[in-house]
């Protein structure tokens, strides 16, 4: 079984490095390990999103049992996204659970990702609380996630407005990407955000 | 016969011919490609929605992954939606590929399918770098050796020709020898005729030249001598001077920097407690006994503020930490009472996960933050209970403690 893995991934290695998405730096993997047991992928941000113009770095684990069950990928790269955890990068994609095939493979699964990017599913969502941003205030979230892939991914956005409410809760003593996950959970409200790290902070001590 | 780069990078070759089965004379079109494993279809069976995969890859999918097909997930039952596919099977098997190994002399050439089990029992398989050089091979000997067994025999058996390569390369050295021998000598000449003693007409000029002048000479450079080392004296002079002067300066620098930190520290303050169990000793033995930290400043013209630290005197198992606002130049230009977010924390030595700290907003109504009257407000303002004395130790490192104290205006 794992050498079937390891030849097909391969193979696919070889497919994707020849793809045209590589030619136009849309996609990308590389080797972590010789046993091809673990890869590094990266997409580029789809035009006309909030995500234009990041680099979106993901981590590609390779199970013994492949091609019959799915590869574990989760977002290295921080991600404003209703179906990816900001906190860990878990992707809620049903390919990569119940919906995968035998004959997807890692060039599939990766154009998949860059079209999640464009088409969320905020009613499925991995992180409710940019699930419920999606939904209700949809002109915050994109800025937000604007913003967070300005910050973490090298997207072309500077947004002044935001990092000075992050700078505000910096010069206070909070960690910056604390600040931020505070800031971007309360709709940007400095007093609410403010609060509620003042809370966690007291509860730690 | 092969040169030695052509064999490496045959070798090469052959291992990824290995890995892939994949070969210049049949390459794996997608039509004969199990989607599953990516390699050339084996047993290929066709499902009822027009796929073609391995009939092991396919028995695999539906066995562990429920019932559609992994292409177009049609629904597929393993008895009656797959059919074993001969025509493709022997499609596949009139394909030809020479065997990867045929590099090192294999001549077979055999379907795709029948390769991989070829490969094993192959007479000419081997890995990279399995293959020996001969020592020879640098004065040209170009065969090309096998196995270790194989070298010892070719040793034995080519003396002979080793040796004829010898002599030509000897032949054809020899003469570069004895032209560099050449070359040498003549440059050695070259030079014991520098380091020859001045022809001798020199000599009888000298020994033509009076004695008198020396006596010049030497009053001269005499003269020199007393000049140069009164010039030293004074150097010397005043480079000492120039010594004190820049100590006295690095001492004025240095206290300026003290100023300096405490002034644009920007509320932010670094206090550091050198002998603390000392220190601490004290304030156990007289609980009125208090430490203040230097006068810091929000800003270059803002507030002044110290911190203080003692034994509580409610509870002595505490030690407080507070703060003080001072009295500044500036107080008359700033806003009173003070009002802004002030922080404590007692800084870990190595993790600062488990700093002690706390924030807090001043309240305006208290005394503390009022204009102060004289030097230092009487009152404070701070946890007169922040840290139990007895958890202190491991924040200390080499007996000194730091607390870090931000006070920041709003």
């Amino acid at each position: 079984m794992a050498n079937i893995a390891a030849q097909r991934i391969k193979r696919e290695f070889k497919e994707v490095i020849k793809s045209e998405e590589v030619a136009k730096c849309a996609i990308k993997v590389e080797l972590v390990n010789d046993s091809f047991t673990e890869l590094k992928g990266e997409i580029a941000g789809p035009p006309d999103t909030p995500y234009e113009g990041g680099n979106f770095v993901l981590e590609i684990k390779v199970p013994e049992t492949y091609p019959f069950n799915p590869p574990k990928v989760r977002f290295i790269t921080k991600i404003w996204h209703p179906n990816i955890s900001s906190v860990t990068g878990a992707i809620c994609l049903d390919i990569l659970k119940d919906q995968w095939a035998a004959a997807m493979t890692l060039r599939t699964v990766l154009l998949s990702l860059q079209a999640l990017l464009s088409a969320a599913e905020p009613d499925d969502p991995q992180d409710a609380v940019v699930a419920k941003q999606y939904k209700e205030q949809p002109e915050m979230f994109r800025q937000t996630a604007k913003h967070w892939t300005s910050v973490y991914a090298g997207g072309p956005a500077k947004m002044s407005d935001l990092d000075d409410k992050i700078r505000r809760l910096t010069d206070m003593g909070i960690e910056e990407h604390n600040a931020r996950v505070a800031l971007s959970s309360y709709n940007w409200d400095l007093e609410r955000a403010t609060e509620q790290l003042f809370m966690t902070v007291m509860a730690k001590n | 016969m092969a040169s030695f780069n052509d064999l490496n990078k045959h070798c090469k070759d052959a291992e990824r011919n290995v890995a892939n089965t994949e070969n210049n004379k049949a390459d794996l079109e997608s039509r004969f490609e199990c989607p599953i494993c990516l390699t050339w279809l084996r047993d290929p069976v066709l499902t009822s929605c027009g796929h073609k995969f391995c009939a092991q890859c396919i028995n695999m999918w539906l066995r562990k992954k429920g019932t559609c097909c992994p292409v177009d997930s049609q629904p597929l039952q393993p008895e009656s939606d797959l059919f074993p596919d001969l025509f493709t099977r022997r499609e596949i098997s009139q394909q030809r590929a020479h065997c990867p190994y045929q590099k090192f002399g294999c001549a077979i050439e055999l379907s795709p399918i029948d390769i991989d089990s070829h490969m094993n029992k192959c007479d000419f398989r081997r890995q990279v770098g399995e293959h020996v050089s001969c020592p020879f091979k640098s004065i040209g000997c170009s065969d090309i050796i096998i196995s270790e067994e194989e070298l010892k025999t070719h040793l034995e058996h080519s003396t002979s020709s080793h040796l004829t390569e010898i002599l030509q390369l000897v032949a054809k050295v020899i003469p570069k020898l004895t032209s560099l021998e050449q070359t040498g000598s003549s440059t050695r000449a070259m030079e014991y005729k520098w380091w020859d003693p001045p022809p001798k007409k020199n000599l009888l000029s000298t020994q033509d030249e009076p004695c008198p002048d020396w006596q010049e000479l030497v009053k001269t450079l005499y003269e020199r001598i007393v000049v140069l080392e009164q010039q030293n004296r004074e150097l010397t002079i005043s480079l000492s001077n120039q010594q004190n002067h820049l100590s006295s300066i690095r001492t004025s620098v240095r206290y300026n920097d003290e100023e300096m930190i405490l002034r644009y520290c920007n509320g932010l303050y670094i206090w550091k407690l050198d002998s603390f169990r000392e220190k601490l000793e004290i304030m156990i033995t007289d609980s009125l006994k208090m430490f203040y930290s230097p006068g810091f400043y929000t800003s270059p013209n803002g507030y002044k503020i110290c911190a203080r630290i003692n034994v509580s005197s409610k509870d002595p198992r505490y030690l407080s930490l507070l703060i003080h606002m001072m009295h500044s130049e500036n107080d008359d230009a700033l806003d009173w009472p003070f009002n802004g977010s002030i922080s404590f924390v007692l800084v870990h030595p190595v993790d600062s996960e488990r700093n002690i700290r706390d924030t807090t907003f001043s309240k305006p109504e208290l005394e503390a933050f009022k204009k102060p009257t004289c030097e230092l407000n009487k009152r404070s303002f701070g946890y007169t209970e922040f840290v139990l004395i007895k958890d202190l130790v491991e924040f200390l490192r080499e007996d000194s403690m730091i607390m870090r104290v931000e006070v920041k205006p709003i």
